[in-house]
Order: C-alpha cells, then structure tokens, then sequence
C-alpha cells in the first residue's frame, strides 16, 4: 500500500534531515514531487545523467550495479527513509548504479535546478542540506581511505615530513586560470578576490603539503602540475587521486574538522594557490558571489574525489 | 593525440572493435568523447594477429591516410578478419599545424621481421631540442629504419632498443621493462634539455601475446603560454580498460560477457561504448601489463613511477 502521507513526515523521519531544524525540514520538503513505480519498473539506469536526489517514501528499491565481464553486484536495498542520488544533487554526472523497485514503491524527489535555485536564492534549508550532503561525502572518503588503509596491511601510518617548502611564485594569467575546472564559472573579480586572499607558490617533486593525521594549515588550489593524494601504511600504499590543474586538496579537513585521511605530496613540480583556514572559513561562510562559487566548485571537486577514490588501484611502493 | 585501441583475448571480429559499436573507434576519428574539442583525422592503422592464418606470429598490418569510416577496404577486410590481438590507432594532429600526414607517420610502428608493435596517445613536446641526444641511445642500424618524422616512431625504436634482442618475441617481462627504461631515458634527456612541459606518454606496446600500455605523462600540469593542445592537455590523457569472456552484442548492448575466467581484455584511449558502466579507468601513472594463453589472459596493474 502507498503511502499518501505528507512529504513533510517521511522527510523529518528520515536520518538525512534529523539534525535540521523543523522549519527547514518543511521548506524543503515543499519542494518535493512524487514519483510513483510499479514492481519491476526501473527508476534508472547506470550511466543515465544523473539530476536530483530521491527519498524513499514506501516500498523497497534494489540498486545494482553492472561491472566487466556481464556481472551485475547488488550493492544495497533500500527502504522508506532511505536517500539515494545525494551525488549528483552537488555534482551531476551520471548514476553510478542501476536502482529498480522490488515492490510498489513511492519516492520522493528533489530536482537538481530546483535545488540550485533555491541555493541561489539563499534559502536557508537548502544550505542546511547541502552543508549535510558535504558531511556525508566526507564521511564517504574517509571511509573509503580506512578501507585502504586495511587493505594495504598493518604497516604504520607515515610520520609528517615537516614544513612545507615553498617559494613564491607569479600568478597565472587570468586567460589560463579561467580555464581551469575550478575557475570556470568564476567571473575575473570572483577570481581576483579568490587570489587576494591566497598565497601563490612553487614546491618541488616530492615535496609534502600536509600530512596524514595532521589538519592541514592551507586548503590548496592546483594551478600547474600535479599533486597526489596517497594513503600509505609501512612501504606500501595506493593514490586515490591525482590533483592536477584546476583541482582543489587538503580542504576536507575544514569541511568536517577532522585531520587528513590522506598524505599529500607534489607528484610533479607544482604552482599552488594556497587559501589559509581563516580566510578560507570565511569565503564559504559569507554569502558574497566568490564564496558561493568556490563552494560550488569545491562540492563537484569532492565528488569527483570520491569517485576516483572508489576506482582500482595501482600498489606504490618505497624504500 | 590519437585515439588507441588495444585487444588481447579470445579471436574476434575485427569489425566489433572497429565499427560496431555506438562509441566505436571508427567514429572516435571524428567524434571522440574524451577529447576537448578535437578530432583525429590524420590517418588509422591497425595489426591484427590471426593464430588460424600461416605465419601467426606475423600480423595483418593496415595503415593508410584515409578516414576509416569511409575506407571500404578496411570495413571489407574488417568483416573478415578474427584476430586474438589488435592494436589499431586513429591519429590526431592540430589544424593548421606543420604536421606531415603521411603513411609513414601512420600508427602502430612495426618494423617487417621485428616482433614487437608500438602505438602512441600523446605527444613529446619540444621533441626537436631533444632528438639528436635521443638517437644515441638507439640502436644504429634501427635508428637508420625510421621513415617518418614523429616523436611516437623514435619511441618506437627507443624501445626496441632496450630488448636483448630488438627484433626477437620478448617475454611480457622484458617487454615491460623496455617500456620503463625507455621512459626513464626520455626523462633525462628532459631534464638535461630542461624540458618541462607537459608530454602524455600513452604508449600501446605488443607482441601479438604480451601487451603493455601505460597511462603516464612526464610534468604533466605545466604548458608552454599560447598552447593549442592546453584544453587537450589540462586533464590527464585517459585510457580504460575492460575485461571478461568475449567482446560481444547482447540486445543492442556491446559488452563483455561471461564472469568466470578473464578470456579477452580491451584496453582504450576512451570506452568504445557510451555506456562506461563495465569500463574501468586505469589510473594515471601506471602500467598495465597483459599476457594470453591457453583461452585466459592474464593481466596485472603497476604503478609506474620514473
């Protein structure tokens, strides 16, 4: 049996809104359309472009995913109150995994323009969510970095290798910058005002920015050549993710206001825009056009981070 | 930059790899996915090993100027042919730019009576400063068989260079350590002409049997200021790759089936089908190193650290 209940309840009962206030939980899920499935019928598929973020309201839904070599993996069932599709409401990009309803089942979506507008718009319960969703991603990569880290056996964590070694460097041009993946929808004062408050620098291969267990000092911006981000126990360890131009590291930590699951190291001689915490905390807190695009920006780097976390990976060794 | 496509596995129909597929490397010559505005007109090739024909160790071996989704040779010969390795490449190269299109610049690199193919995704930028230093670490006698003018054909000979036997069957081994030390030779060279821009190193290496591809770049992140290729460049060359019993259609979807035993491997520049949902991206700075035999390959990821 559907429920024909209000949005409002299924939302406040789900664990995603518990810790919204309640005038938040009901702006938001005035926002919300149904979508009605029979048994069988699919909600998507892999690989469709992914827009929008779905509640379970009743019923149960599989979601499978196909991987080389004609298997399909069950990776969960889901039931009332479950969420799916938080990803792509910050990031787009396409589903991950197959979702089909097992039963008659009700769901409750978010659209991806809506959702974009009423952060636009400033609304306040769209930020509370966004700002949950950004904790959850979080979550998601240091979860998928201890797997790793288990995976790599009982070696000890690396020490920190000191300071960072740096030299001052000249800014890029604004026609360069401009192209990168973090600038592109900033306009050239957004990006001005973003570099008034970075420091531009040099560091050599190999050199470390920040440390595994230490709380980075600088979110920084790639802006040429290479970081990486490696998890390492003893003399193994595997990179989850190569942090090129117009890509952005070592910001998790004032996201979530734990130390780094990662090391981080320049793979190749590199030129960083390094954002310090104070002024980092206050571009995403004020609510002016610089600080809203680089958090818009910073949400799609930090999906695209969990999704090169979750790929296979290559084993490093050293010494 | 280019487009490759490497199969090492079960024998095929060539046209599966070619043309049959909606992501298809025919139609990667003129509608890549992964590439930032750029095309791949200059040119397709491919070597194909049959193990049914005479001489299987030698290749079919195909490389002209022409479009191949106008070559009607090729989409003949493709509907025939049902090799157990293929390395076919479509070349791009930038408009305008004084780049000789020719068949001698034509990938995969493979001498007549040498064992050993090679096809390239990328480039060496400021090549010319650093040639005439790179020849001496070629053997003279192969360095006198190159015909074209390309960075991707001096690779070719570099690596061949480092076999024991630059003309003999390497094990996947030896293959893989040419590919490495040729790697390293270029870096050096690099640094002792203080090159330091961005060169994508995607090399396709095979014997028929063994394959290496590497997904690499030396200093990747730095352009010279006014660069055509900067868009090209800006993300890591990508490469993917999928494995699984036998590389086929199933209700309008091309992929691989059959889960028990690893039979068949397909390595790309990028998905030959636009669902990439059982492609797997090899990640950046890597080695991946195959071999076939008794109806299974076997294949193992490396990090590749020069």
């Amino acid at each position: 049996m559907i429920s024909k209940s209000e949005p409002a309840v299924t939302v406040a009962a789900a664990p995603l809104f518990s810790e919204l206030p309640s005038d938040m939980v009901f702006s938001i899920s005035r926002e919300l359309r149904r979508i009605e499935l029979a048994p069988g019928e699919l909600l998507w598929r892999q690989g469709d472009a992914a827009d929008g973020f779905h509640l379970v309201e009743s019923g149960r839904l599989a979601v499978t995913a196909r991987a080389p070599g004609e298997r399909e993996i069950e990776l969960v069932e889901l039931r009332s109150g479950d969420v799916l599709g938080e990803l792509p409401l910050l990031a787009g990009g396409e589903r991950s995994a197959s979702v089909r309803a097992l039963e008659s089942t009700s769901v409750l979506v978010l659209d991806g323009a809506r959702f974009r507008t009423l952060l636009a718009a400033l609304d306040p319960g769209a930020e509370a969510l966004r700002r949950r969703l950004l904790n959850i991603v979080c979550a998601r990569l240091r979860a998928r970095h201890a797997r790793l880290a288990v995976m790599l056996g009982d070696g000890a964590a690396p020490e920190a290798s000191g300071d960072l070694i740096s030299r001052p460097a000249p800014v890029p041009p604004y026609s360069y910058l401009a192209r990168l993946a973090l600038f592109r929808e900033f306009g050239a004062q957004a990006l001005d005002e973003l570099l008034a408050v970075s420091e531009v620098v040099d560091i050599g291969r190999g050199v470390e920015v920040c440390a595994e267990g230490a709380t980075p000092a600088t979110c920084a911006v790639t802006l040429n050549g290479a970081l990486e981000e490696v998890v390492r126990r003893g003399d193994r360890g595997v990179r989850v993710r190569l942090v090129g131009p117009g890509f952005a590291t070592c910001y998790v930590s004032f996201l979530d206001g734990l130390p780094s699951s990662v090391v981080v190291s320049a793979r190749e001689p590199a030129r960083l825009a390094l954002i310090p915490r104070a002024a980092f905390d206050d571009l995403v807190a004020a609510r002016a056009l610089v600080g809203r695009s680089f958090l818009e920006a910073l949400q799609r780097d930090l999906v695209n981070a969990l999704r090169l976390a979750q790929r296979p990976q290559a084993r490093l060794s050293f010494g | 930059m280019c487009r490759v496509l490497a199969y090492l596995g079960l024998p095929t129909p060539l046209e599966s790899l070619l043309y049959a597929t909606d992501a298809s490397l025919a139609r990667q010559a003129y509608s890549p996915r992964m590439m930032a505005s750029f095309v791949n007109l200059a040119g397709f090739g491919f070597a194909a090993w049959d193990d049914a024909t005479v001489h299987p160790e030698e290749p079919f071996v195909y490389r002209v100027t022409t479009l191949p989704t106008h070559d009607q040779n090729l989409r003949a010969l493709a509907h025939k042919l049902v090799p157990g390795c293929v390395l076919a490449h479509v070349r791009g190269v930038v408009e305008g730019a004084p780049v000789v299109v020719s068949q001698q610049n034509t990938h995969p690199f493979r001498f007549d009576d040498a064992h050993v193919a090679l096809a390239h995704n990328g480039h060496l930028r400021e090549f010319a400063r650093m040639r005439f230093d790179l020849q001496k670490h070629v053997r003279p006698e192969l360095a006198r068989r190159v015909e074209g003018n390309t960075d991707s054909e001096w690779l070719y000979v570099l690596v061949l260079s480092q076999l024991r036997d630059p003309l003999g069957k390497p094990s996947v081994e030896e293959l893989a350590t040419a590919v490495v030390r040729t790697l390293e030779i270029v870096r050096d060279l690099r640094g002792r002409h203080g090159i330091t821009t961005a060169s994508p190193v995607n090399l396709f290496v095979t014997t028929g049997v063994s394959l290496i591809v590497t997904r690499f770049s030396f200093d990747h992140g730095w352009y010279p200021p006014d660069d055509p290729l900067l868009e090209l460049d800006l993300a890591y060359v990508t490469l993917w790759y999928t494995f699984g019993g036998e590389f086929k259609e199933h209700a309008g979807d091309w992929a691989m089936r059959g889960a028990d035993v690893a039979s068949s491997l397909l390595v790309a520049s990028e998905p030959i089908t636009s669902d990439t949902s059982t492609w797997l991206e090899v990640p950046e700075y890597s080695l991946l190193a195959a071999s076939r035999g008794d109806g299974t390959v076997v294949s193992e990821l490396h990090d590749l650290e020069v």
